[in-house]
């Protein structure tokens, strides 16, 4: 019973470990907007206070609809390590506070890549951000990047 | 019929298990379902759970509670009660402009009228330059976390400071609020001013001391009323400042109280019987049962960078009152790695309450015994309210998070609290003990989620 309870543990932290080695392999990310939108180029903190609801607006005026990977997803939580530095639990437990408080909504979360593309490529006022290795897909859905953060910004 | 007793003791705990146990099963499926919403869509469903086991009654002299709200022995029976809640929201954005809001929260609360679980029904109107008009039942902005401490898994700790938090009946008021947001994306400003009302239940932690109480009168029993405060007009006004890794919030708000204590009727027949024998309790009735002004003055600080985090507030309270005075505080410091996240919090309450009065033993008192009696009682039960109103603490908390899953977490927290002589208010303590120095330890086990 003990060592079965044992293995259970180790099968859960090794679990674990593969996730995050798997997270921090992802070195570059790609913040996309439709291809026709006025915005050129974002800064660092403009893509965080996006993403982060403190700004509801884009730089060119129209209303900011930002897009998410699934919640528990890999991508998601490396997105925000890189952009923010801060875990993915602290990321979430900051949009609990201010989603039950009726302040703001959080990205709205998609079910992957693909519809993302898909999103951002009909919307004006979408923004998203992609993992690296889908760069060859973005031109072809009809988007742009507006800003690379790195994983060690 | 015992069973029917001992099920009725333990229907709100019933109600909290299948609760949690449903709500779980919800998250889990609508989990898939919120992958696949579309970006047209502008209703949002989701909710907030705590199930916590807080040691309320390791001390069957002295029992604990997260707030004023709750009721001290029923928390004391049940230890779940303490910290475990559900709450459901929806939110309907209606148009670019206009939105609404709609929270409920099941918890252990003494005032248990429908209304009380409606925590915020709001509608909001945002103009294009960022103001905004938000009418209805909407949080409080006094304060950094007024605004979310039903939501568990949004903080580090299992509760906020109670110190800090403790004495607020509620966390939200009726009426309307203006607002203004401005700044740019390095740092962005908001400003706040409301006017509206509240009215809550609460109850006083009376102590029962039947050493003390004059046995002319007969036993004692229990006196656990539940009271009422009526809080209007309500006039609030702050700002926020927040940047990337800081957030400084000020507030001020002005009110008006009015409590409706459990003895106020035989209390103010006693003012007209003895105040000619005892003067002093005309005044000693309009400091415990008028109407008062409070003037409150908040500052708070938050502070994040990498794993660290610091938050930190103080408030001053200036009253006409003979409760809920003086000066109140925390300090937090975080520090996480990776899933795991320990704490320490120091909280500090100093409550400077009330009432200069004669004491009965030093009034010229006729001879009549049962005269002597009613008097002596009056200003032991005066001395009682006094206490349960008074909050004269320090605490420390130590504690871990473990965000085990996404959007899951798990905390165990311990904390020692150093409780003043005659301070009550968020214990409930029996057998003269609440005139006493007191130091106890409790410790908590929490699991918060969001879905």
């Amino acid at each position: 019973m003990i060592s079965r309870l044992i293995l259970r543990l180790l099968l859960l932290f090794s679990t674990h470990f593969i996730a995050v080695v798997a997270m921090s392999s992802e070195s570059k990310w790609l913040v996309v907007v439709h291809h026709e939108s006025a915005l050129t180029s974002l800064t660092h903190k403009q893509v965080m206070s996006l993403f982060l609801g403190r700004a509801k607006f884009l730089p060119s005026g129209e209303r900011a609809r930002a897009l998410d990977f699934p919640i528990g997803s890999d991508v998601r939580a490396g997105f925000y390590q890189s952009l923010t530095g801060k875990n993915i639990a602290d990321i979430d437990a900051y949009w609990a506070r201010l989603q039950y408080s009726g302040k703001a909504s959080p990205p709205v979360p998609m079910s992957g890549s693909d519809q993302i593309l898909q999103l951002v490529g009909k919307e004006s006022s979408a923004i998203a951000y992609l993992p690296s290795h889908l760069q060859s897909q973005i031109a072809e859905h009809g988007l742009k990047v507006v800003f690379t953060i790195d994983s060690q910004q | 019929m015992k069973l029917f007793v001992k099920l009725g003791k333990h229907f709100l705990m019933s109600v909290l298990i299948v609760g949690v146990s449903l709500s779980y099963v919800y998250a889990n499926q609508n989990g898939l379902k919120k992958q696949d919403s579309l970006m047209g869509e502008r209703w949002n469903f989701r909710g907030f759970g705590t199930l916590g086991y807080a040691q309320t009654d390791k001390y069957n002299d002295t029992f604990f509670r997260r707030d004023i709200s709750q009721d001290a022995v029923r928390v004391a029976d049940d230890p779940f009660l303490l910290d475990s809640r559900i709450g459901l929201q929806v939110t309907g954005e209606l148009s670019d402009h206009w939105e609404v809001v709609l929270q409920t929260v099941l918890k252990q609360k003494i005032d248990t009228e429908l209304s009380d679980y409606i925590n915020i029904a709001f509608a909001r109107y945002t103009n294009t330059a960022n103001w905004q008009l938000t009418l209805g039942r909407q949080p409080f902005d006094l304060f950094l976390m007024s605004e979310n401490r039903n939501v568990g898994y949004s903080y580090d700790w299992i509760r906020p400071p109670v110190e800090f938090y403790g004495a607020l009946p509620s966390d939200s008021f009726d009426g309307i609020k203006i607002s203004k947001t401005w700044g740019g994306f390095e740092h962005d400003w908001y400003w706040h001013a409301s006017v509206g009302k509240m009215d809550e239940g609460f109850q006083l932690s009376v102590p029962t001391d039947t050493n003390s109480f004059p046995q002319e009168l007969g036993p004692i029993s229990e006196i656990r009323g539940v009271e009422s405060t009526k809080i209007e007009p309500i006039y609030t006004t702050g700002v926020t400042w927040t940047s990337n890794n800081w957030q400084l919030h000020g507030g001020v708000s002005w009110l008006e109280i009015e409590q409706q204590l459990d003895f106020a009727n035989d209390f103010s027949l006693l003012v007209n019987l003895f105040s000619g024998l005892w003067p002093d309790l005309v005044n000693i009735s309009d400091q415990l049962l008028g109407k008062n002004q409070i003037r409150h003055f908040g500052l708070g600080a938050k502070w994040e960078s990498g794993p660290w985090k610091l938050q930190s507030e103080v408030s001053h309270v200036d009253s006409d009152r003979a409760s809920y005075q003086g000066q109140r505080g925390y300090f937090s410091l975080s520090r996480r790695y990776d899933e795991w996240l320990g704490y320490a919090v120091l909280g500090y309450a100093n409550d400077g309450s009330s009432i200069e009065y004669q004491a009965v033993s030093e009034l010229d008192l006729p001879s009549d015994p049962l005269i002597q009696a009613v008097l002596f009682a009056t200003q032991y039960e005066i001395d009682n309210r006094l206490a349960a109103l008074k909050q004269n603490q320090t605490s420390l908390t130590l504690g871990v998070r473990w965000d085990f899953a996404s959007e899951k977490a798990v905390k165990v927290q311990c904390e020692n609290y150093w409780f003043e002589g005659g301070s009550n208010a968020l214990i409930d303590r029996v057998n003269g003990n609440y005139l006493k120095d007191q130091s106890q330890a409790w410790c908590s086990f929490a699991f918060d989620w969001v879905f």
